[in-house]
Formats: structure tokens, C-alpha cells, sequence
């Protein structure tokens, strides 16, 4: 069952500051398999949102082809994107994009909303979700009351719970302590080992050894792309349970 | 399912910012309330004058005295219809407070205290009951002869013929009943007017001179020529040229008619310019408040939100507030105009002005809520989430 679920082919991403071209991304070739999980890494500026809102389908490539799940994604019309979006995708933002005027439940809610999700099973479903997260004190609360390891898990929270087949997190445990952090890579591992394709970029070399794979992106280019030696390959729960106990995770229990 | 989707995004999104939705609301209050009574001000003033013309009959004259020295006495009156030749009736015009009780129920009308010529004079025909006689004015009889409208909406079915009712404290005897001379039920004019003689209207309350003479000319002729000749007289008697003031009814129709123009124009000038005020209230909040709906939008789109669902959210939003904007503006500006009544200028709401007022807002409203959303929904969700 090993089919290709992301095939990126000389995509490139230009942006345009008045008349001078940015070159984001200068011809990256990637393929993901589905249901690995994958890091991508590289230095800040080097296109690494760029090329994972290109992957959400929240923007389209300047040239190249894109194929999910063997669909090239260009020739998609906007309403068709916006499908995708909401049910194939999962994106986790570097900045959370939550609605201000929305409570964490309601903020979950908001993609099966627009999936069409009668009210009772939506309800459940986000609420769910926000359980998983360790989320269950903060349902009625608004962004605006919570902290940001909080809201990044909101927002982790409204991408899982839309059950999406592939979960775009883009900087996800940047705002987190190490063991919310790592609290978030086990929930990866396991909508990993359940079968869902994941993606997370990252800074940080400890997150990128919980996956299977790490991708190097240097000026818009992908530089390297090799698997992760076993002997440096982390399971989140192995390095939960070495953490000390602190009160930081309580709200997991 | 889509637009009870829409219905409640949009309803969650009001209350979900309360100021934002207020002060969009209260642009359109603005527009709505100062529109409708601007417009019934000026409305009320044209009616009042439609309406005094109205009362008076063809070929009539109207001389007020313009200042305390110029005092009518009935022989001065007695003297005019002697000297020329074109009146046909003349007779004085005391204004009164016109509120009646009959049977413990308190009317609201006008009142004229007027003389034994007054049917003819004014072209008013008795339904019932008789008009008054000379010893009515002569002995100062409490008699009192009354419009259809006093008829129908008081006496309500009983005849007022006969009927006892009280005046300023006074009590009045029902001699006559009008029949109606307007069609529409209009809620002033001269069918809904007591009047009683002149002489028994001076005596009643502070107001105890003659300020009106009513005219009847023999014709249309004679009118403009009784006009010219009242005029010199007055001249002559009282050395001064503003004493008095002559009006025949072409004048005044010829003056009415200038005086609308001027008031339609100015009136739409100014229901024109709030408007624009409240519209631009409207844009100025929606546009102001365009960078946090882009972002809005941006996420929204990102969760899968096709366009139409943005968009019909943003409508049904727009809709609401400037809908239940519009509604408050016009009890607003009802209950405005209401107020100014009761300080004594008379108003009247125009249909004409709740409409075009509510629809403008609506389409202000609507359209500065749509365009911004509009533009951003056509952004690429990173686009839009910049
Ligand atoms: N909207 C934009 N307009 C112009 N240039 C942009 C825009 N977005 C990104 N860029 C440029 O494109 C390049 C890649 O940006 P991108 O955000 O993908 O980097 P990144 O690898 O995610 O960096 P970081 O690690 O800091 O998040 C940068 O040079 C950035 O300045
Ligand atoms: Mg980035």
C-alpha cells in the first residue's frame, strides 16, 4: 500500500515585491509516501512554509507540478482546493490562525462545519479531539485566554480532528515546553502508526528524529533527503517516560 | 443547509464582536433616523399649509393683523362689506384651543370661532343640524356646529345633534354636523374642526381678539379687485404698510407652491447629505475592519471554506446588521418626530422616506459589507492570512 501520496516535481514559488522577483522555491523535487512521516529542516528564509502551504494547497506553485494523490493540484479550480483542504488536509500554522472571536470547541468545529457535519457528531468529534490534546478544562475558552503551548494545541486539535489523511504541522512544537512538545510527537507517531502521512518542519534535530525521513532545504532548493539511522530514531513515549515528572503535563491526565 | 450555515457563522460573528457590530449598526441608525426626520418636519409643514388652504373657500381672502394696533371690530368689518362692492361675505376668525369631552372622553381637534356666514363662506355643507344665526353671535350662544371626522370618531354613531360636550371648561350645545369635505382620513384638517361664533370665542380663554377676517369675494374677478382695495385701506388706516396682511387664495396658492419647491429641494438636499453621512459611517467601519476580516477569511478558506460559504456569511452578516440598524433608525426617527410634535412643530412620517431610506442603508450596508469580503475571498488563503 505504499502508493505516492505527495509528488512534488521542479516546483518553484516566486514572490514579487513590486517588480522584483523572490525566488522561494527554485525547482524542489519531493515525494512522500503515504503514511510516512517526514521532517523537513533547513535555515529560516529557506522556503520551508513556502513549500508547505504549497503542499496544503493554501497557495498554488509559480511552475512544476504538484500531485496528491496522483491528482495534479494546478489544474483545481478554487472550490476544488478549498475541498481538499478541508478534507484531505490537516495544517498546523507556525502562528496557529485561530478565530479570535471563537471558543477552542468552536475553533475545532470550524472545519467540519464547512464538511458539513451535522451538529451532534461535529460536537463530539471536535470534542474529541480537543480531549486528546489535554484540552478538556479549556473548551469554552477564547484564544485570547489561553497560552500559546495552548493555542498550538487548539489548532493542532481543529487539524486532527477533521481526520485528515495527511497532517501539515509547521513549526508545531517551536511555542511548546519539551514536554508538551514531545506530548505532540507522540500524538503525530500515533496518527502516524495509524496510517496518516505527516509532515513537520522544524528547527529542531531532536524533532526531526522522530521521523522516518528528513528533508534539507537551502535557498529553495532541496539539498538533502535521507532516511533517519535507526540509532538516532526517537518513539515520543519512550522519551516521556524518561522525562521527570512535572507539573507542566497535568492538564494531559 | 448552506444558508443555515451561513445564518449562524454570521450570527456568531455579530456577537462575537459586539463594537464592531454597533458601530456598523449605529451608521446606519444614523442615516436611517436623521432621514426619516428631517423629512417629517418638512412633511408636516406642507401639510399644515395644504390643509389651511384647504379650509378655506374659493375666491376667499385672508387678512391677519400683523401687529396690536391693527384691531378688527365687527363694525370695522361692518364698514368694509359697506365700502366695497366685490365682498360678497366677510366675517371674523378667532382661533381656539380646540380639545372637547363629551361624556368623559377628551377629542383632540381644531377650533375656529367664526361668524353667521361661515357656511357659505367657506363652501362647507351641513350633513345635519343647522349653522348659527344672527342671535347666536349676537347673544353669544354656546352652540357649536362640528366637523365629519369630531362627528364619526367621538360621537361614534350617536348624533351629535342635540349632544352636550364641554369646551375650555365651557358648556356647548351641538347644533350641526358638516359633511366631509376631504376624502382622506387625514389626521388634521377640516374635518376634524369644532367651530363655534366668534363672539363666544373671545370670551373663552386669554385669547380675546379679533386677528383674522375671512373674505368671500363675489368672484374670481372681484377677489383680486377686493384685494387691492382692502389693501389701500388698511394703508390709509393705519399709515403703515405691514399692519395688516392681505392674501387672496391665488396668492397664497402661488406662494405655497414656491414655498414646496423650496422645501422639497432643501429637504432632499439634506436627507441626501445624512445619507451619505451614515453610508459613509457604514464604509468606514466595514473598511476599517477589512485587514482583521482578510485574516478571518484567510483562515476560514485555509479549513476549507469554499468562497460562496465566506460569502454568504459576509452577506447574511451585512444583512442583518444594516436590516436591524434600519429598523431602530426608523422607530428612532419616528420617535423623533413624534417628540418634535410635541413641541409644537408639527411633523408627519412619509411612507416614502422610511422606504427609501431603509433601502439605501440596506444596499450601503450590504454592498460595504460584501465588496471587502469579496476582494479577500479571491485571495489565496496564504494571501489572505498575510
Ligand atoms: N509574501 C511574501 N512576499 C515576499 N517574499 C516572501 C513572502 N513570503 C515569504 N517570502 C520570502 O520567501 C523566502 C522563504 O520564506 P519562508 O517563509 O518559506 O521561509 P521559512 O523557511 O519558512 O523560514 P522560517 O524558518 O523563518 O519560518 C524568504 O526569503 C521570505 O522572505
Ligand atoms: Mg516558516
Amino acid at each position: 500500500m505504499s502508493t505516492i501520496m505527495v509528488d512534488v516535481c521542479s516546483v518553484t514559488k516566486d514572490y514579487y515585491i513590486g517588480k522584483i522577483r523572490i525566488p522561494a522555491l527554485r525547482g524542489v523535487d519531493l515525494q512522500i509516501t503515504s503514511g510516512e512521516m517526514v521532517a523537513i529542516m533547513g535555515p529560516s528564509g529557506s522556503g520551508k512554509s513556502t513549500l508547505m502551504n504549497i503542499l496544503g494547497c493554501l497557495d498554488r506553485p509559480s511552475g512544476g507540478s504538484y500531485k496528491l494523490h496522483g491528482e495534479e493540484v494546478s489544474k483545481k479550480n478554487d472550490a476544488q482546493l478549498a475541498e481538499i483542504r478541508n478534507n484531505a488536509v490537516g495544517f498546523i500554522f507556525q502562528s496557529f490562525n485561530l478565530l479570535p472571536q471563537l471558543t477552542a470547541l468552536e475553533n475545532v468545529e470550524l472545519p467540519l462545519i464547512y464538511r458539513g457535519l451535522a451538529g451532534k457528531n461535529r460536537r463530539a468529534q471536535a470534542l474529541n479531539a480537543l480531549v486528546r490534546l489535554g484540552l478538556k478544562e479549556r473548551l469554552h475558552h477564547r484564544p485570547k485566554e489561553l497560552s500559546g503551548g495552548e493555542q498550538q494545541r487548539v489548532a493542532i486539535a481543529r487539524a486532527v480532528a477533521a481526520e485528515p489523511e495527511i497532517v501539515l504541522a509547521d513549526e508545531p512544537t517551536g511555542a511548546l515546553d519539551s514536554r508538551t512538545g514531545e506530548e505532540i510527537l507522540a500524538l503525530f507517531q500515533e496518527l502516524h502508526a495509524q496510517g496518516n502521512t505527516v509532515v513537520v518542519v522544524t528547527h529542531d534535530p531532536n524533532v526531526a528524529y522522530h521521523c522516518e525521513r528528513v528533508m534539507y532545504l537551502e535557498d529553495g532548493i532541496v539539498v538533502a533527503n535521507e532516511p533517519v539511522r535507526a540509532k538516532d530514531y526517537l518513539l515520543a513515549e519512550e522519551v516521556l517516560a524518561a522525562l521527570p515528572p512535572t507539573g507542566e503535563g497535568d492538564a494531559k491526565a | 443547509m448552506i444558508l443555515l450555515l451561513s445564518v449562524k457563522m454570521a450570527w456568531r460573528s455579530i456577537l462575537g464582536n459586539k463594537i464592531r457590530s454597533a458601530l456598523t449598526m449605529l451608521g446606519v441608525i444614523i442615516g436611517v433616523a436623521s432621514v426619516i426626520t428631517l423629512v417629517s418636519v418638512g412633511q408636516g409643514a406642507r401639510l399644515e399649509i395644504q390643509q389651511h388652504l384647504q379650509s378655506l373657500g374659493s375666491n376667499v381672502i385672508e387678512v391677519y393683523s400683523h401687529s396690536w394696533e391693527a384691531q378688527f371690530t365687527p363694525e370695522l368689518l361692518a364698514e368694509l362689506k359697506d365700502r366695497i362692492s366685490g365682498i360678497k361675505h366677510i366675517m371674523p376668525v378667532v382661533h381656539v384651543g380646540g380639545n372637547i369631552k363629551w361624556r368623559n372622553t377628551m377629542f383632540d381637534c381644531s377650533g375656529e370661532g367664526v361668524g353667521e356666514d361661515f357656511l357659505p363662506l367657506r363652501d362647507l355643507e351641513l350633513a345635519g343640524g343647522r349653522g348659527f344665526t344672527e342671535t347666536d353671535i349676537s347673544g353669544r350662544g354656546r352652540v357649536m356646529v362640528v366637523g365629519s371626522i369630531v362627528a364619526d370618531k367621538l360621537f361614534r354613531g350617536v348624533n351629535p345633534v342635540g349632544q352636550e360636550v364641554y369646551m375650555q371648561g365651557q358648556r356647548f350645545t351641538v347644533v350641526g354636523v358638516l359633511k366631509a369635505k376631504v376624502s382622506s382620513d387625514q389626521e388634521w384638517g377640516i374635518d376634524r374642526t369644532v367651530y363655534i361664533p366668534y363672539s363666544t370665542a373671545l370670551r373663552l380663554g386669554g385669547n380675546s381678539r379679533i386677528d383674522t377676517i375671512n373674505i368671500k369675494a363675489k368672484g374670481a374677478l372681484e377677489s383680486s379687485q377686493t384685494a387691492v382695495q382692502l389693501k389701500r385701506i388698511f394703508y390709509k388706516l393705519y399709515r403703515r404698510e405691514h399692519a395688516v396682511h392681505v392674501m387672496s387664495r391665488d396668492d397664497m396658492i402661488q406662494q405655497i407652491a414656491e414655498m414646496n419647491l423650496i422645501m422639497t429641494l432643501m429637504l432632499g438636499a439634506i436627507a441626501g447629505i445624512s445619507l451619505v453621512v451614515g453610508g459613509i459611517g457604514i464604509m468606514n467601519i466595514m473598511l476599517v475592519s477589512v485587514s482583521e476580516r482578510t485574516r478571518e477569511i484567510g483562515i476560514r478558506k485555509a479549513v476549507g471554506a469554499k468562497n460562496s460559504q465566506v460569502l454568504g456569511q459576509f452577506l447574511i452578516e451585512a444583512v442583518i446588521l444594516s436590516s436591524a440598524g434600519g429598523i431602530i433608525g426608523i422607530l428612532f426617527g419616528s420617535g423623533a418626530s413624534h417628540i418634535i410634535r410635541h413641541f409644537g412643530v408639527p411633523t408627519a412620517v412619509t411612507l416614502a422616506s422610511v422606504i427609501y431610506s431603509f433601502t439605501f442603508a440596506l444596499l450601503v450596508g450590504i454592498i460595504s459589507g460584501v465588496w471587502p469580503a469579496a476582494k479577500a475571498a479571491k485571495l489565496n488563503p496564504t494571501d489572505a492570512l498575510r
